[in-house]
C-alpha cells in the first residue's frame, strides 16, 4: 500500500505537467482541426474539409507531397548515412586515436550553436556574390566551383542536410559513446587473444552492445527529421527554397497557419489540421520502428 | 524539514518561469505608457524620431514602440488582440490586404472616423486606410514605390547614361554585361525582390494592360502580363542578374550593388535608407525604366500607418497619438527618416534621390494591389504569387501556366 502511493507521488508531478503541457494542446489542436478559423472571431465547422484540402486538392496536396517527401528522404539521409558516421566517429575516439579529445570537442561544438546562429553564417558563407566560399574559389582561381549554392536546385537539399548534419551530428555520437564505454571489457579482450581483427571486434563483438544507443539515435534521428524547421527556415525562406527543394512539414505548418499564405488571412484550423496529420505521421513511424526492432532484437 | 525545504524548491522552480514573462508597465509616474507596434526594422528610425517629437510635445505620455519582422508580423498581432493584450496602436497593410476587413470583423479596431483629420491627403491615400465608410487607420504620407537605382561614379566612369527609352534600357543591360559588372543585382530566392523587378517592367513594357486591370477590364490571364514575364525570364538567361542569382537573398542583391559588383539594383523606394548606408561614399541615382515610347511610369502604392486598438486602457491618449502620427510635421519626420517620397502637400520629398525616383509622368497601379483588390473569394492569388515567382526563373513554373492559375482566383465583375 505505502509502495503505490509513493510511486502516485513520484509521478504526478510529471503525469500533471505532462497532460497540461502535451495531452491538452494536443487535444485542442485536434478539436481545432475541424474547423475554419483565422484565431479571432467565430470558429466555422466544417468537418473533414481541411485534411480533404491537405490530401485532395491539387495545388496544397502537391505542396503537401513534396514536403513529405523532403521530410522522408532527410529521414532516409540520417538513418542510413549519419548514424553509420556517428558509430565510426564514436568507435575512433573510442579507440583513442591521436587528439581524440580534440575531435570530440569539435565534433560536439557545433551543437551549442544556436540553430538560428547556424543559419546565418550559412547564409554568410554560401551566398553567390559576396559569400566566403565563392569567394575563396575566386581567389584561388576555381572558378569551376563556383556555384548558387541554395539557389541550385540540384544541390540545394543535400547542402541543406549537410549543414543540419554538421550542427547535430555530436549529439548521436555522444549517446553511442557512453554505450560503448559500457561494453565488457573482457569480452573485447577475449577477442582479441582469440585473434580477432579490428575490424572483426568492432563488428561481431562490439557493435551488438550498441544496439540500445542505435535503436535510441535512430528514434530521435526521425523524430528530429519529421520536425525540421529552423535552420530550412532561416536558409530557404518561408516559401521552401528554390522550386520548394526546402520544404519541410513543419514550415508548410508554419506558412499556412501564421503566414496567412491561402487563405490571405491566417487559418488556425487548417494549421491545426496540418499539425494533426503530421503527429500522425510521426506517432505511426514510431510504431513501426518499434515493432520492427522488437521483432529484429526479440525485446 | 529537509523535504519541506526540496518541495518548496521545486515548487519555486515550477512556479518561476511565470514571474520571468512580466506584464507591461502602462503608467510611469504621472506619465501614461503607451505601446505601438511596427512591422519592420526599416520603419524603426522615422519611428522613434516621430515619437520623441511627440513626447516632447505631450510630456504626460510615454510612448515605448517594438519592432517585429514581416514574417511573423500578422501571426503575433492577430494572438495579441486574441488574448485580449494588443499594443495601443499598430501598423497594419490596411486595405491592401485583407488586414482591415479581418480587424474590424473582429472590432479590434478604433472608429477615428471625425476624430483624426485626414482631409488634407489624396482619395487613393485615404482609400488604403478607409473601410465601409469609416477611418480606421492613419494615413501616411509616404509613397511606396520601385526604381532603378545605379552606381553614378561607375556611370560617369565608364560614360553610360540614363536611359529615356526601353530599348535604351535594354541596350544598357548588355552594355554593363560587356562591361563585366552584374547590370541588375536581383535577389532571385525572394519573392518579394522578384515583385519589385517585374512590377517595373510590365510597367513600362504595357502600362495600358494596368491601367485597364485597374478599371477591370482586363484579365490577369493577358498575353501582355505574359510578355513581361518572359521579358524578366529572359534577362536572366542572358545573365543580366549575374550568373548566381537564384541563390542571392535581399541582403545578397544590395550589398552587390554597394560593393560596385552590380551597376543597378531594382528595388523598393523604402530602401534608400539601407542603400546609402551599405555605401555612404556611393553616389546613387535612381530613375524609372522608361516605356517604348519614353514615357517615365511609376507603380506606386500608399503606405499605410496605424489604428488604435479597440480595446486600449487609454483611449484619449491613444487618440492623441493618432491624431498627431496624421499630422504634416509627423509625416514629414517620417519622410526625412526613410528617406522616402512624399505624397502630401506640404510634406518635401526626404532626399535629392527621393526626388530622381519620383520623376516620372504615368501613375500606375501595382500588379500586386491588382491581384489584392480583384481576387475571389476565399482565394488568394496573392500568396500563389509569392509562393511560386521565384520558379518562373528556374523553368518550374512557365508564365503562361503562370498567369492561368493567378487568373483561377480572380473575380472579374466588369468582364
Amino acid at each position: 500500500m505505502t509502495k503505490s502511493k509513493a510511486y502516485i507521488g513520484f509521478i504526478t508531478p510529471g503525469f500533471i505537467l505532462y497532460t497540461v503541457f502535451m495531452i491538452v494542446p494536443l487535444g485542442f489542436a485536434i478539436y481545432y482541426s475541424f474547423f475554419s478559423w483565422s484565431g479571432m472571431g467565430a470558429m466555422d465547422f466544417i468537418g473533414f474539409d481541411n485534411f480533404k484540402r491537405i490530401f485532395f486538392e491539387p495545388r496544397m496536396s502537391g505542396i503537401f507531397r513534396n514536403a513529405l517527401g523532403n521530410n522522408f528522404r532527410y529521414m532516409a539521409i540520417a538513418i542510413f548515412v549519419f548514424i553509420p558516421i556517428q558509430v565510426g566517429m564514436a568507435y575512433l575516439i573510442h579507440l583513442k586515436v591521436h587528439g581524440h579529445n580534440f575531435f570530440r570537442l569539435m565534433i560536439f561544438l557545433p551543437y551549442v550553436i544556436s540553430p538560428s546562429i547556424v543559419g546565418f553564417f550559412t547564409l554568410l558563407v554560401f551566398d553567390p556574390n559576396i559569400g566566403m566560399l565563392n569567394t575563396l574559389f575566386l581567389t584561388l582561381g576555381w572558378t569551376n566551383l563556383v556555384s548558387a549554392w541554395f539557389g541550385s536546385p540540384d544541390i540545394a537539399f543535400f547542402l541543406l542536410v549537410g549543414v543540419i548534419g554538421w550542427n547535430g551530428l555530436g549529439v548521436g555520437m555522444v549517446i553511442i559513446l557512453a554505450n560503448m564505454k559500457n561494453i565488457p571489457e573482457d569480452v573485447v579482450e577475449a577477442s582479441i587473444i582469440d585473434g580477432a581483427t579490428v575490424w572483426q571486434r568492432f563488428w561481431r563483438v562490439e557493435l551488438p552492445f550498441l544496439q540500445p544507443s542505435i535503436i535510441n539515435v535512430v528514434v530521435l534521428s526521425s523524430i528530429f527529421a519529421l520536425t525540421q524547421f529552423d535552420i530550412p527556415f532561416i536558409v530557404g525562406g518561408l516559401n521552401g527554397g528554390i522550386d520548394g527543394k526546402l520544404d519541410f512539414l513543419n514550415l508548410m505548418f508554419f506558412r499556412y497557419t501564421f503566414g496567412d499564405a491561402y487563405f490571405g488571412e491566417t487559418a488556425l484550423g487548417f494549421g491545426a489540421a496540418i499539425s494533426v496529420v503530421v503527429f500522425s505521421i510521426i506517432f505511426m513511424i514510431a510504431l513501426v520502428q518499434k515493432l520492427v526492432f522488437n521483432r529484429l532484437f526479440n525485446r | 524539514m529537509k523535504k519541506v525545504l526540496v518541495v518548496f524548491l521545486f515548487a519555486l522552480v515550477l512556479v518561476s518561469p511565470l514571474f520571468a514573462a512580466g506584464q507591461k508597465a502602462t503608467l510611469e509616474g504621472d506619465k501614461v505608457v503607451l505601446t505601438i507596434w511596427e512591422h519592420t526594422p526599416q520603419f524603426e528610425l522615422p519611428l522613434r524620431n516621430t515619437l520623441e517629437r511627440f513626447m516632447e510635445k505631450n510630456s504626460d505620455i510615454k510612448v515605448e514602440y517594438e519592432i517585429k519582422t514581416p514574417d511573423n508580423y500578422l501571426s503575433l498581432l492577430t494572438t495579441a488582440i486574441q488574448a485580449g493584450e494588443a499594443p495601443d496602436l499598430f501598423w497594419h497593410h490596411g486595405t491592401a490586404t485583407t488586414d482591415m476587413a479581418n480587424l474590424t470583423r473582429q472590432g479590434a479596431l478604433m472608429d477615428l472616423t471625425n476624430k483624426v483629420d485626414v482631409k488634407a491627403y489624396s482619395q487613393m491615400s485615404r482609400d488604403k486606410v478607409t473601410w465601409e465608410g469609416k477611418l480606421y487607420q492613419t494615413p501616411a504620407a509616404t509613397i511606396d514605390t520601385r526604381a532603378a537605382f545605379y552606381n553614378k561614379d561607375l556611370f560617369a566612369k565608364e560614360g553610360w547614361k540614363v536611359p529615356k527609352t526601353f530599348a535604351e534600357f535594354e541596350t544598357l543591360l548588355a552594355t554593363i554585361k560587356g562591361a563585366g559588372y552584374i547590370p541588375l543585382s536581383l535577389a532571385g530566392r525572394d519573392n518579394w525582390n522578384i515583385l519589385f523587378l517585374f512590377e517595373p517592367i510590365l510597367a513600362a513594357m504595357h502600362p495600358d494592360w494596368i491601367i485597364e486591370a485597374t478599371a477591370g477590364k482586363a484579365r490577369i490571364d493577358d498575353p501582355r502580363v505574359i510578355a513581361a514575364m518572359e521579358k524578366m525570364i529572359e534577362w536572366g538567361k542572358k545573365g543580366y542578374y549575374g550568373t548566381l542569382f537564384l541563390g542571392v537573398d535581399e541582403a545578397g542583391q544590395y550589398l552587390s550593388f554597394s560593393r560596385g559588383q552590380a551597376a543597378m539594383t531594382v528595388a523598393g523606394s523604402w530602401t534608400t535608407t539601407t542603400l546609402t548606408n551599405n555605401n555612404p561614399d556611393m553616389k546613387i541615382g535612381a530613375f524609372q525604366i522608361p516605356t517604348r515610347d519614353g514615357r517615365k511610369p511609376i507603380v506606386l502604392t500608399y503606405a499605410a500607418g496605424f489604428s488604435v486598438y479597440s480595446k486600449t486602457k487609454y483611449p484619449d491618449q491613444a487618440l492623441r497619438l493618432a491624431k498627431y502620427l496624421a499630422t504634416v510635421e509627423s509625416q514629414q519626420i517620417w519622410v526625412d527618416g526613410l528617406g522616402a517620397i512624399a505624397g502630401l502637400d506640404g510634406v518635401n520629398s526626404g532626399s535629392e534621390l527621393a526626388d530622381e525616383i519620383a520623376d516620372a509622368n504615368l501613375e500606375l497601379e501595382s500588379f500586386y494591389n491588382i491581384l489584392v483588390l480583384g481576387h475571389a473569394e476565399g482565394k488568394s492569388p496573392t500568396k500563389v504569387w509569392e509562393e511560386d515567382n521565384p520558379k518562373l526563373f528556374t523553368g518550374t513554373v512557365t508564365p503562361r501556366n503562370f498567369v492561368k492559375t493567378l487568373d483561377s482566383m480572380m473575380s472579374y465583375p466588369n468582364l
